[in-house]
C-alpha cells in the first residue's frame, strides 16, 4: 500500500474529535459559509514537510529484503474553535453556551488531542500541542473562537 | 413647492397594499426577533430564556432589492449575500397590529438591529384549499368555497391532508426546500382552538412525524384569520437542551399579542429530505372553521443591519440577506 500517512494523522485527529465530542461539529477544512455549523472545530492542515533522515537509503529489515528508505516527516495543523450565540453543549446537566463553552472546549479538546492513539501504521515519534491563542470575540459575526498549532512528527519509511 | 405649505403626508400602509396588488414588491412578511437569554453572574448567557422571541406574520412591506443573491460572494465564504432597502409602515402603524401592540405584547417596542423580515423566496408546495381533494377528517365532511376549506366542528376533530403525489425522491410529495410553513385559520366561535399541527414524511412506504404541539391550545379568534407561521428545516427554533437534535425545541405562535409556545417533537429517523405524506390539523370545540393559504415555503431573511429612515409616514431599513442551506447539495448529499 502506498504510504498514505498525512491523511492517516489527519482521520484520526478528526475520528477522535468527533468521538469525544458528539455535539461539536468537526470539520476537516473551513467549510463553505452555507455549510457552517456551531459549535465548530476546524482541524486545518497547515504545513508539511521532510525534518531529518532516521535511516540510510534501501535498507533492509531482518529477513525481509525490501529495501525501505526513511525520514522523520512533520505536519502542523491548526485548531481552530468556533462557537456561535446559540451554540449550546450540555456539560453536567447544565447548557454551556458563549465563553464559557470556549473555556470548556479548549481545555477537553487538549485533553482529546493529548490522549489521541493513532493507529498501530504510524509510527508518531513526537507531537506537540501549544497553547490556545487568538482567542476572542468577534462581534460582528457574534463568534467566540480560539486557535492553537499541533505539530505531530511521524516515522516516514518506504519500500524503494 | 411656495413657502409656508407643508408637504402632504404619505399614507404608507395605503400605499403598500395598492403596491401590494399591482406588483409582488410589495409583500406580507413575518416580523422576527430572536429570544433574549438571561445571564450568568459571570455574564455569560445560560439557556434560560428571559424575553421570548417574537414571531409576527403578516406585516405589510416593500421590499427594495439592491441585490437578492450574489453567488461570488458566497462561494468566496461570504455568509452575507445579498441587500435590499425594506419599508415598514411608521412605527405607530406597527404598534396598531394586535401582535405589536404593546398594550397587549409589552416586548415590541421599536425595530432593532438583527430583527429579521422572513420573506417568501418561493412556495414548495401548498397544501389545496381550493376545493377538497385529499381531505379528510375523523368525522363530518368538508366543504371549500374556492379559497378556504371549510369544517364544522363539534369537538375535538383531525383534519388530515393526504398527498397523493409520487413526483418526489421518497416516494410522494416533494418539501425538501421547505424552510417554514405557513397557513391562515379562522373560527365564527370564540372557544375554537389549534392544540397541534402534524407533519408526516415518508420513505419508502415507512412514516414518520414531525409534531407541533400547543403548551396550551391556540385560541382561534372570533371573525378574524389568524396567520401561523412556524419553522420546519432550519432556523428559528428555540433550543434550551444542549442537544443538535430538534426534540426538544420550541417555536411560538403569537395571536393578540400572547405568545403560545408550540413544542416540535420529532419522532425516530424522522429526516427533513423524506418527501410529503400527510399533514393535520387537530382543533377543538365547536363551530367552523376556514384554512387558507397552506405554504410550505422557502424562506429569505433579511437581517435589520441600519435604520435609513425614520419619518412619521415610514421606516426604512437596510437589510442583508444571509445565506441558507445549499439546496443542491442537500439533494446530492441526503443532508
Amino acid at each position: 500500500m502506498a504510504n498514505d500517512f498525512i491523511n492517516l494523522i489527519e482521520r484520526a485527529i478528526i475520528n477522535q474529535l468527533r468521538t469525544d465530542f458528539e455535539d461539536v461539529h468537526v470539520f476537516g477544512q473551513f467549510p463553505e459559509a452555507v455549510d457552517v455549523e456551531y459549535p465548530a472545530i476546524i482541524v486545518q492542515l497547515i504545513a508539511s514537510g521532510v525534518d531529518e533522515k532516521f535511516m540510510g537509503e534501501k535498507l533492509t529489515f531482518g529477513t525481509d529484503n525490501t529495501q525501505s528508505t526513511g525520514e522523520i516527516y512533520g505536519m502542523a495543523l491548526t485548531l481552530h474553535l468556533i462557537v456561535d450565540k446559540k451554540s449550546v453543549m450540555t456539560v453536567s446537566a447544565e447548557g454551556y453556551k458563549q465563553r464559557r463553552l470556549l473555556n470548556y472546549l479548549m481545555l477537553n479538546v487538549a485533553n482529546s488531542i493529548t490522549d489521541l492513539e493513532f493507529p498501530s501504521t504510524i509510527e508518531v515519534i513526537e507531537r506537540h500541542l501549544q497553547a490556545w491563542s487568538d482567542i476572542g470575540y468577534l462581534p460582528e459575526l457574534e463568534l467566540w473562537g480560539a486557535s492553537a498549532q499541533y505539530m505531530v512528527s511521524f516515522e516516514n519509511y518506504r519500500a524503494v | 413647492m411656495p413657502v409656508g405649505q407643508r408637504a402632504p403626508s404619505i399614507n404608507m400602509s395605503k400605499i403598500l397594499r395598492q403596491l401590494g396588488f399591482r406588483t409582488g414588491q410589495s409583500r406580507k412578511v413575518t416580523y422576527y426577533r430572536a429570544p433574549i437569554y438571561g445571564r450568568d453572574a459571570y455574564g455569560v448567557e445560560n439557556t434560560t430564556v428571559a424575553v421570548n422571541e417574537i414571531v409576527v406574520p403578516n406585516i405589510q412591506s416593500y421590499i427594495r432589492t439592491q441585490v437578492t443573491k450574489d453567488f461570488v460572494i458566497q462561494r468566496g465564504g461570504g455568509n452575507i449575500i445579498g441587500s435590499a432597502l425594506v419599508y415598514l409602515p411608521r412605527l405607530d402603524t406597527l404598534k396598531n397590529f394586535p401582535n405589536m401592540d404593546q398594550a397587549n405584547n409589552v416586548y415590541f417596542n421599536d425595530v432593532e438591529g438583527w430583527d429579521r423580515m422572513i420573506d417568501v423566496d418561493r412556495e414548495i408546495f401548498t397544501v389545496p384549499t381550493s376545493g377538497t381533494d385529499g381531505w379528510s377528517s375523523t368525522a363530518g365532511d368538508f366543504t371549500s368555497d374556492g379559497e378556504s376549506l371549510l369544517y364544522t366542528l363539534t369537538g375535538a376533530q383531525t383534519l388530515t391532508y393526504s398527498s397523493s403525489a409520487t413526483s418526489g425522491q421518497y416516494g410522494r410529495q416533494n418539501i425538501l426546500e421547505t424552510d417554514r410553513i405557513r397557513f391562515q385559520l379562522y373560527a365564527n366561535a370564540s372557544d375554537l382552538y389549534l392544540t397541534q399541527m402534524k407533519n408526516t414524511v415518508i420513505s419508502g412506504s415507512t412514516e414518520y412525524t414531525l409534531t407541533y404541539s400547543g403548551s396550551s391550545p391556540l385560541p382561534l379568534t372570533s371573525g378574524g384569520y389568524i396567520t401561523v407561521d412556524v419553522p420546519y428545516a432550519s432556523g428559528g427554533y428555540i433550543n434550551t437542551s444542549g442537544s443538535l437534535s430538534p426534540d426538544t425545541d420550541t417555536t411560538s405562535i403569537y395571536t393578540s399579542g400572547t405568545r403560545y409556545p408550540y413544542i416540535v417533537t420529532s419522532g425516530n429517523n424522522f429526516d427533513y429530505v423524506y418527501d410529503l405524506s400527510k399533514f393535520d390539523f387537530t382543533l377543538s370545540g365547536t363551530g367552523q372553521v376556514k384554512i387558507r393559504l397552506c405554504d410550505f415555503y422557502r424562506a429569505i431573511n433579511w437581517s435589520v443591519h441600519s435604520i435609513r429612515d425614520y419619518t412619521d409616514e415610514y421606516i426604512c431599513l437596510e437589510c442583508v440577506r444571509t445565506s441558507g442551506k445549499r439546496q443542491s447539495l442537500r439533494r446530492a448529499y441526503g443532508e
